[in-house]
Parts: C-alpha cells; structure tokens; sequence
C-alpha cells in the first residue's frame, strides 16, 4: 500500500469515520508519507467541512402556530367510516329513544290508549312502505338465488348479514388504506 | 442544574397521552432542517413550505404507527421525502444531466486544494450550495440527508427504502460530482480575473 495511491472511496470512508481496523491503519500509515494522498484528504476534509456547516433554510415561529392551529381541526375520515359513524349514532339515539318512551309508557306519563292509536296509524304508513321495500327485496333474494344459491339459500336474512359484512370490510379496508396512504403519499 | 432537553420520543409520548401542545417543540425542532430538505429537493421555497407543513400534520396524524424503533426524524423525513417526490412527479419527467466521473479522472487533488485554500470561506459556501442545488436529485437527496439531516448511511437507507450500498454510491458520487463541479467552476473564476 506505502507506494499505492489510496482510492477516493477509502479517503471519503476515512473523513466518515467509517474505515474498519486493519484497512485504516494502512491507509493512516499511507497518507503520512504520500504528499498528493494527504491533499485529498483535505480538501475531502474541507468539502465535508463546508457541507456541514451549510445554512439553513430559516423558518418563522409563524410557522409552527400555523401547524397548531391546522392541527386542532379534525382530519377528515374515510367515507365509509363516516357513513358507519352516524349509522352508530343513529342506532344508539334510536334506542335512546326507545328506553325513553318504553320507561314513559310504563310510569304513566304518556297515556297509552291514545298511543295505541297513534302506533296503529304509523304501522298503516309503514306497512305501505314496507310492500315497496319487500318487493325490491324478494327481487335481490330470487337474483341471488339463482346465481348464488350456495350462499344465499336461507333467504333474506342471510342477504342481510352478508350486506352487513361486505360493509364492514368495505370500511375496514378504507381505513387501512386510508391510513396507510397517510404514510405512502406517492 | 443543567436543562436536559427532552428527547423527541418523551414528547411523542406526551403527545400521544394527550399533550397535543407539546407537539410544537417538535414542529420546531425539525422545521429548518425538514424545510431545508424540501427546498433542495422542490427547488421552490413556497412549495416546500407547503410539504413541510403538510408533513408535519401527517406524522402527527400517524403518530401512533411510530413504532420507536427508529428515530423520529427517519420516520419523518420519509415522510417529508414522499411528499417532495410526489410534488416533482407531477411535474413530469425531469432531464437531469448525470456526468459521471471517470475513474481517472478521480482527483489526486492537488489542484483543487490549491484553488480551494485561496478561496474566502463565505464565497465558498455560497458557490458551494448553489452546486449542491444543482446535483442530480438522487445524489442531492443523499447529500442533504447525510449533511442537512445528519443521518447515518443506515437511517438514510431506511428513509429512502434503499439498500445500503446504492446509499454510499449515490453519497460518494454526489460528492465527487461536487468536488469536480466546483474545481471547474473555480477554474472559470481563475481564467476570468
């Protein structure tokens, strides 16, 4: 090595305190007898030198109370997640709803024959409008009948449920990948 | 009593117990040298603003997948490195002009040394940076993370998802191409005046 000129790459490894043991000890040895090794050594030496002590870009105190500030505005959810959050709250405000009017029924706060007759009247409109919803029904059941009778032969609770999952994992995925584009932006 | 400043990892955990307001000591901790990365890389102050600020709202969005087993700042200049290329992405192909060094032209230095000792240290660096400006964007990138961002090959790897050879290739190039760039660019100046 003593009449080999040492490589750039063992030079820049030397400036990066990166050169292993026994290699560092011949190039140190090298360098202290060759003239044209030493005065790459310092201008590598130099160039890492000025490289680090390169400016920063400055930035204002405006800027990190503008990023609080975007912070304290809610991210905004993946579409499904949000359809699901207000199904919840929905479902939670109807039963809500329910233990209220069962507990006022049964404490004699609201009179009950007259809710009879009010159920009797709400139960006419929904029984009209639960025809038109069972007909598209009994035509989804009789379609995925015939083409997925494997599946689907118990009729239009097992319709149901299915829906119910596919909607779940139509949610659970838009939040993975929601979430992990975050993280993946390209 | 010295103050002992908090790591980042002691924030991110305050911040995740609920101390939101903690968070901006780490906006400003890491702002300069993230807006740093991004101006080299956008090549735009306004844009790179704009990542860093969107950056910043994305970690702090996603704190709960650091894992901690790196440092903060890998996991966040990866962020602030993917919002830099997808923003030059939609630009449209770049034509970058890579010339490569020669093997024999890998300087034994000694005019370069020469030139470079007779230079005043602040023209230097400002000939310096606008060179580091100019390097094609993958030897850029690694420079200012080695140099701005002070990583080690290691987290530089794992930032850029690179192996760690392709990393000290790109790091070891940029150099060179920077050494021979300012020694012709210093020739210039010499044969001018």
């Amino acid at each position: 090595m003593s009449n080999e000129h040492c490589s750039s790459e063992q030079i820049q490894a030397l400036v990066d305190h990166r050169l292993r043991e026994p290699e560092r000890v011949v190039v140190e040895s090298h360098l202290s007898v060759c003239e044209a090794c030493s005065k790459v050594l310092a201008s590598s030496l130099r160039l890492d030198a000025s490289l680090r002590s390169l400016p920063l870009e400055g930035v204002g105190t405006e800027f990190t109370r503008r990023v609080m500030l975007k912070l304290q505005t809610k991210p905004k959810s993946p579409f499904l997640f949000r359809v699901l959050e207000n199904v919840a709250y929905l479902f939670g405000l109807s039963i809500v709803l329910a233990v209220m009017l069962t507990v006022f029924l049964w404490t004699g706060v609201i009179d009950s024959s007259k809710v009879e007759t009010g159920e009797n009247a709400v139960a006419a409109i929904l029984s009209d409008a639960g025809d038109v919803v069972s007909r598209g029904i009994g035509y989804i059941d009789s379609v995925l009948h015939e083409y997925l009778p494997f599946v689907f032969g118990k009729g239009s609770v097992t319709i149901s449920m299915f829906v119910a999952v596919v909607v779940c994992l139509l949610a659970l995925t838009d939040r993975i990948v929601g979430r992990w584009l975050i993280h993946h932006p390209r | 009593m010295d103050h002992v400043p908090e790591s980042d990892q002691q924030i991110i955990e305050e911040v995740r117990s609920g101390n939101t307001r903690r968070y901006a000591i780490l906006v400003d901790r890491h702002k300069e040298r993230a807006m740093t990365l991004a101006v080299r890389l956008v090549g735009n102050r306004e844009e790179a603003e704009e990542i860093v600020q969107d950056a910043f709202l994305r970690a702090f969005r996603g704190l709960d997948q650091f894992r901690g087993d790196a440092r903060f700042t890998t996991w966040f200049y990866r962020i602030v490195y993917n919002l830099c290329m997808t923003k030059m992405s939609r630009r449209g192909p770049r034509h970058e002009t890579v010339d490569l060094l020669d093997e024999k032209q890998r300087d034994r230095g000694e005019e370069a040394v020469s030139v470079l000792e007779r230079m005043e240290q602040e023209e230097f660096q400002a000939m310096l940076a606008e060179e580091v400006q100019r390097l094609p964007e993958k030897l850029k990138t690694a420079v200012t993370l080695f140099y701005v961002q002070e990583m080690s090959y290691e987290e530089m790897a794992e930032t850029l998802d690179l192996p760690l050879g392709t990393v000290k290739t790109n790091l070891f190039r940029g150099r060179n191409l920077l050494r021979q760039r300012m020694l012709e660019k210093l020739r210039d100046e010499v044969s001018v005046s």
